[in-house]
């Protein structure tokens, strides 16, 4: 149980961003990459975030979707990535030894090949953010409201990425 | 330390974050640092330059010290050898060039200086945001996300990133709601677009013209211009039906021929169906420094680049711009001057070849107030904390206090000065079209815009663009034609200059452009002077190198 405010605090913290994930609004990113700014200054150089572009009509952040069954953490032989109690699965830095196992297992291709300082970089949902209350600064940053943290449930209900798309008249990007 | 507010100094639509020295635990180095951290709570959200003022606050090569013929000098020892080089000069020879990132009070205080000096040679050094501020703006950002219709002239997505939300909240509130983009080539802007009107190079003030008659139900005709004539057609009716629309215009560098006269058109189009109009500049307070300027009758920035160009500068005084990397051609003319001097926070051309150099400030460390999109005059009063650097404020104080006047900038005074500019009321005249078979084209990207001075020494841009900042896009045709592939190098030509640049394919860009990245130092050599609005199209030829 919770004894001090800031204690209550964080666990409200914590209610407020279980479930949640960034999720793309393809039909809003231009491609301006604050994101990927955004995640390399607040992660001190550790860009967890690239993105790809599609034939210059589309583009397309990718990050950690925070799987519910990860193979980056089976795959780990250093017991350096593990999920927190809140879900967030995070990469403990002092015990990667860059051997990129989790890189190569990785099915998106999210977490980079290239080493920083021979360690590997992984989204970490900036935890610290979320833990004040705030979002990912991905997110945060995202200048087109293309990045948003929402509960994972919330938008498969809503299905309104595709039912958006049907919508509009006129061509499509996609 | 706490949260400070404040403004990018690169964000044309002045948004405000925070910003907060923290120490860090930074695990590799298992021990911690002092870095400077974002605090998002801005409306807009900040672009990839805002994000860079972490990094500029504390960067590694901040010209934190004052230089004095390649000598460290201390501020008044400095300020001195100013006072007393330019004593020995003829100051009606001199010429003052501003960024668009300086506050109004120092704008009003250049302006002064340069008065008393009796030199007309007094310029923000943005060429493209001296169009825009010709032209008063009407709209709010909190309207522009319930718009109708949003009509993008240039590629305003590329240039100001953070006005893309309320221009996809505004497509997306409605099932009807759409967003039209006339330009030409194919851009960031152009790719989100319901309609878009690709005009031929040099023909984009025809097509704006055409449209503001057709919807005012006048005779038109886009005969020449390249545009679908259905495509025109269904967007005229569509905004003849179109209660609430905006029409955003962003000039650019080396986009349009007729930057004036598509702004014109663009205003006319706007008023004569109530819509909302926004021209939008690339520095954070160019409109207003131009107007203060223009205010007392100085000469427009291709005017004081002529006359240094033609020798009639003996010296110059840069306020935290960079003439070398925005005007490469005057690089000789300046190395042959008698006195540079220049205020500088990196190390910049502009710095290696000043005789003085003194350091300067952020806009986000400075106090002093900027006009904002909005015709608004808004204060920055929360300046995140630096050292003690003289910069702009500093040395113009001293040089007026030197010639005798009482160096003050009140509100009042730069509200009348703002109050006295005259907007552009006459349709420009028609000018000679430059374009040709293949035309060279300016273009930004999100993370650069002006010259490019400050936003390439960014360490994400260094790690994460490489030498693909200095690219030219072309279409896929045009590609197999000469037969080059992505990577390639390519040599332009035009009748300014010649260069060479690696090569990106775009496989919707049509055949008959050529884009040149703007904010290089050798993309700027290639594309054309025009004497009324800075760099413009020009026709071009490509090879093999």
């Amino acid at each position: 149980m919770p004894e001090t405010i800031d204690e209550i605090k964080i666990e409200e913290n914590v209610k407020s961003y279980e479930g949640k994930r960034i999720v793309l609004d393809i039909d809003r990113c231009i491609d301006c990459r604050s994101c990927e700014t955004a995640c390399f200054y607040s992660h001190v150089g550790h860009q967890n975030l690239t993105h790809a572009v599609s034939r210059q009509i589309a583009a397309f952040p990718y990050n950690c979707r925070q799987c519910e069954e990860p193979v980056c953490l089976d795959a780990c032989s250093r017991n350096a990535i593990e999920r927190r109690d809140d879900g967030v699965i995070v990469r403990n830095k002092f015990l990667c030894i860059g051997c990129l196992s989790c890189a190569y297992a990785c099915p998106f291709g999210v977490i980079k090949e290239d080493l920083i300082r021979r360690v590997v970089s992984k989204c970490d949902l900036c935890v610290s953010e979320l833990s004040e209350g705030e979002v990912p600064n991905c997110v945060a940053t995202c200048t087109s409201g293309a990045l948003q943290f929402v509960p994972m449930d919330e938008v498969i209900e809503m299905k309104k990425w595709g039912a958006r798309i049907i919508a509009k008249p006129g061509p499509h990007r996609i | 330390m706490g949260i400070h507010k404040v403004i990018c100094h690169f964000c044309s639509m002045q948004d405000y974050f925070g910003l907060t020295g923290e120490s860090v635990f930074y695990s590799v180095h298992y021990g911690s640092q002092n870095v400077v951290k974002t605090k998002h709570f801005s409306e807009r959200r900040i672009c990839p330059r805002g994000n860079f003022c972490n990094e500029l606050a504390q960067h590694k090569h901040r010209v934190g010290y004052n230089l004095v013929d390649g000598e460290f000098a201390k501020t008044d020892f400095a300020l001195d050898a100013i006072k007393e080089s330019f004593s020995a000069m003829d100051k009606s020879r001199s010429a003052i060039l501003l960024s668009g990132s300086l506050t109004l009070e120092e704008a009003l205080l250049a302006a002064k200086l340069g008065e008393k000096w009796g030199t007309k040679l007094v310029a923000q050094i943005f060429p493209e945001d001296e169009i825009s501020a010709k032209f008063l703006n009407n709209f709010s950002f909190a309207d522009l996300s319930k718009m109708q219709a949003v009509i993008a002239i240039g590629d305003i997505f590329s240039l100001h990133p953070t006005i893309s939300k309320f221009v996809h909240d505004a497509r997306f509130a409605d099932r009807k709601n759409f967003l039209a983009a006339i330009d030409n080539c194919r851009s960031r802007t152009s790719r989100f677009a319901w309609s878009f009107l690709n005009a031929k190079p040099g023909s984009v003030a025809d097509v704006i013209e055409a449209l503001a008659n057709a919807v005012s139900c006048k005779e038109y005709s886009i005969e020449n211009t390249g545009v679908d004539e259905s495509a025109f057609e269904q967007l005229v009716s569509i905004l003849k039906n179109t209660e609430n629309a905006a029409v955003l215009f962003s000039p650019g560098i080396g986009r349009f021929s007729e930057p004036l006269r598509v702004g014109f058109w663009a205003k006319e189009l706007a008023e004569s169906k109530n819509f909302q109009f926004a021209s939008f500049s690339t520095g954070s307070n160019a409109r207003g420094i131009s107007r203060l300027l223009n205010s007392y009758g100085f000469e427009p920035i291709n005017k004081v680049i002529d006359a240094i160009e033609s020798g009639e500068v003996e010296s110059l005084m840069c306020l935290e711009c960079d003439p070398i990397e925005a005007f490469p051609k005057i690089f000789n003319r300046i190395k042959s001057m008698k006195l540079v001097v220049t205020t500088a926070t990196l190390p910049t051309a502009i710095v290696e070849n000043a005789n003085i150099v003194i350091s300067s400030k952020h806009l986000f460390e400075k106090k002093g107030t900027l006009l904002s999109p909005m015709e608004k005059i808004i204060t920055m009063d929360d300046p995140f904390p630096s050292p003690d650097y003289p910069g702009e404020m500093t040395l113009l104080k001293s040089l007026l206090e030197n010639e005798g006047i009482r160096p003050t900038a009140e509100i009042s005074e730069i509200k009348e000065h703002l109050g006295a500019f005259h907007f552009i009321s006459e349709p420009p005249d028609v000018m000679k079209n430059r374009s040709g078979k293949l035309t060279a084209v300016g273009y930004h990207t999100p993370h650069h815009h002006g010259d490019g001075s400050y936003t390439r020494r960014a360490s994400w841009v260094i790690r994460q663009t490489k030498d693909k900042d200095n690219s030219v896009i072309i279409g896929l045709g045009l590609a197999e034609e000469i037969g080059v592939s992505n990577g390639d190098s390519l040599v332009v030509s035009t009748d300014a200059g010649k260069s060479e640049f690696s090569v990106i394919i775009e496989e919707d860009q049509l055949d008959n452009v050529v884009l040149i990245p703007a904010y290089m130092p050798n993309g700027r050599d290639v594309l054309g002077w025009c004497k009324s609005a800075g760099f413009v199209p020009i026709a071009v030829t490509v090879s093999k190198p």
